[in-house]
């Protein structure tokens, strides 16, 4: 396993502030205001194809153990209003593992209904992007890929955390829960290859990111959430979008409702003037748990460079699964994918001979 | 979180036990420390404070919360009856907020005995236990038959 890499700095100075804070007020009782759990997923996916699906390091006919990981949440209480939430991500990566600060931040409880957060923040941008890596938390092997890819060939529908400021607020209203998160910052993605050439490029990034995300949940059964975010990309060696607007809008609703488990969200991304980056994707999950089993089916889609015929990007997928719970906090899950890819190469990595592509998966998933 | 299995001979021994099981069936008490102004809370309030929806008791002070064993019988029941969900989608409601940093679950004390003793002593507290087994050490706000 690779060393820790400070990936963000801002991030892990939130962390070594709340270390020593901690360290000073918390040296008799830590015990009491310290949590520590943690997740992992042990995947394997197998595909019809030469060609990777999902990143560089994604599924091949060779198969792969993309998504398997492992990560740890350290929070602690600083005091009546501060803590400190942390998650600790180790990914697998091209047969080794990355491991990062994946969020850090401090956390100041302002009245009853306020959360003022600094650090490095999930983005509140899609209904599961929150605790993306945490799989007993839904159906599927991996949040549906044409909606919450981290590939830039994907709808660029981040699943990454930004390094900034969030003002959080809650409202309890009997059954039903509403909330608001304003939050500004900026977020960077690791460096990507082009595709042509496998030429590792610059550092992907989104300054002057300001975002809105409202939520109106029923009693954890039912849950609309809708966001917006926009900032300008700062990609040096790609000047199409280099210095343009990046804005994603996003509405979802999740149900879970007598055994009945639903899911559906759409996004839309513009990038300026780069039409080759703009586009839309949504997704819709329909299960139903039986005791232990949860059958479901899911049906993705992404269109990617509207109206530029040579860059346009289109594919869709549907996704025959289930989730066995194993205990409450284990899971085992299976699935059978089709990939049709209608334009482009979709999320492949290269062109694709077969335009329809089969794919299967298994994978265990546990809490601790 | 599981759908009750259907089988009906499992079904009337479920119901056999559970009819006479003692621990089951007991009345529930909510609980705070005696220095609590608060004089009584709704099934709606203690709900909302026993999932974080809101962390102040109604007359606007703190609120310091503790659980018991996430394995016992009166967690299980206190999940149903007040907070109106199974044991498993209680586990599922905090993965989601702990693993999202949202929020961090109730301390879990112990045994009716342990959280009777730390709310006895711990200003702000409050937690549930047994009916049967409150005395003068803590101050009732709520019992769920």
């Amino acid at each position: 396993m690779k060393k820790y890499k400070p990936t963000y700095p801002a991030a892990v100075a939130v962390l070594t502030l709340g270390a020593i804070y901690s360290s000073q007020t918390m040296a008799e009782n830590w015990a009491d205001k310290v949590t520590i759990g943690g997740f992992a997923s042990a995947v394997y996916q197998v595909s019809d194809q030469a060609t990777q699906f999902n990143g560089e390091s994604g599924v091949t006919e060779d198969g792969a153990f993309q998504g398997t990981r492992m990560g740890i949440n350290i929070n602690a209480r600083l005091d009546d209003n501060l803590t400190l939430f942390s998650q600790l991500l180790a990914t697998q990566e091209d047969n080794d593992y990355r491991t990062d600060l994946d969020w850090a931040f401090i956390s100041y409880k302002a009245g009853n209904e306020w959360q003022l957060r600094a650090g490095k923040i999930k983005f509140p941008a899609g209904l599961v992007n929150e605790y993306v890596s945490v799989g007993t938390l839904y159906p599927w092997i991996a949040p549906p890929a044409l909606f919450y890819s981290a590939d830039m060939a994907g709808p660029q529908v981040t699943r990454e955390a930004y390094t900034g400021f969030s003002a959080v607020w809650e409202r309890n209203l009997g059954d039903w829960t509403v909330s608001s998160d304003i939050y500004a910052g900026e977020v960077s993605l690791p460096p990507f290859k082009a595709e042509a050439t496998s030429t590792l490029l610059s550092t992907y990034t989104v300054r002057k990111l300001t975002g809105l995300t409202l939520k109106a949940d029923w009693n954890d059964t039912f849950q609309l959430q809708a966001t917006t975010f926009s900032g300008t990309m700062d990609i040096p060696d790609r000047p199409p979008m280099d210095g343009e607007k990046h804005s994603s809008t996003l509405v979802g609703a999740k149900m879970d409702w007598n055994n009945i488990v639903g899911y559906a969200e759409w996004a839309d991304v513009k990038m300026g003037s780069a039409k080759m980056g703009a586009g839309t994707s949504w997704y819709t999950t329909l299960g139903y748990r039986i005791d232990r089993w949860l059958p479901n089916i899911t049906y993705q889609y992404f269109d990617k460079g509207l109206d530029t015929a040579d860059l346009k990007q289109e594919q869709n997928m549907t996704t025959y699964g289930v989730k066995y719970a194993l205990t409450r906090n284990a899971s085992l899950k299976f699935e059978y994918s089709t990939i049709e890819t209608v334009q482009g190469q979709g999320l492949f990595a290269g062109p694709v001979v077969d335009k329809s592509s089969d794919m299967y998966g298994v994978a265990i998933d546990v809490t601790f | 979180m599981f759908k009750r299995k259907t089988n009906t001979t499992i079904m009337g021994l479920f119901l056999i036990g559970a009819l006479t099981s003692g621990t089951a069936m007991a009345e529930i008490a909510v609980i705070a420390n005696p220095g609590n102004d608060t004089a009584s809370l709704t099934a709606a309030e203690a709900k909302a404070l026993f999932l974080k929806k809101t962390t102040i008791f109604p007359n606007g002070s703190e609120v310091i919360l503790g659980d018991q064993s996430e394995d016992s019988a009166i967690h299980a029941e206190f999940a149903k009856k007040v907070l109106k969900k199974t044991p498993d989608q209680l586990s599922s409601y905090w993965s989601k907020r702990v693993f999202s940093g949202k929020a961090m679950p109730p301390k879990v004390v112990g045994d009716d005995t342990s959280v009777k003793a730390w709310v006895a002593k711990t200003p702000n507290s409050i937690g549930y236990v047994d009916a049967g087994g409150v005395d003068d050490s803590v101050k009732v706000l709520l019992r769920v038959p």
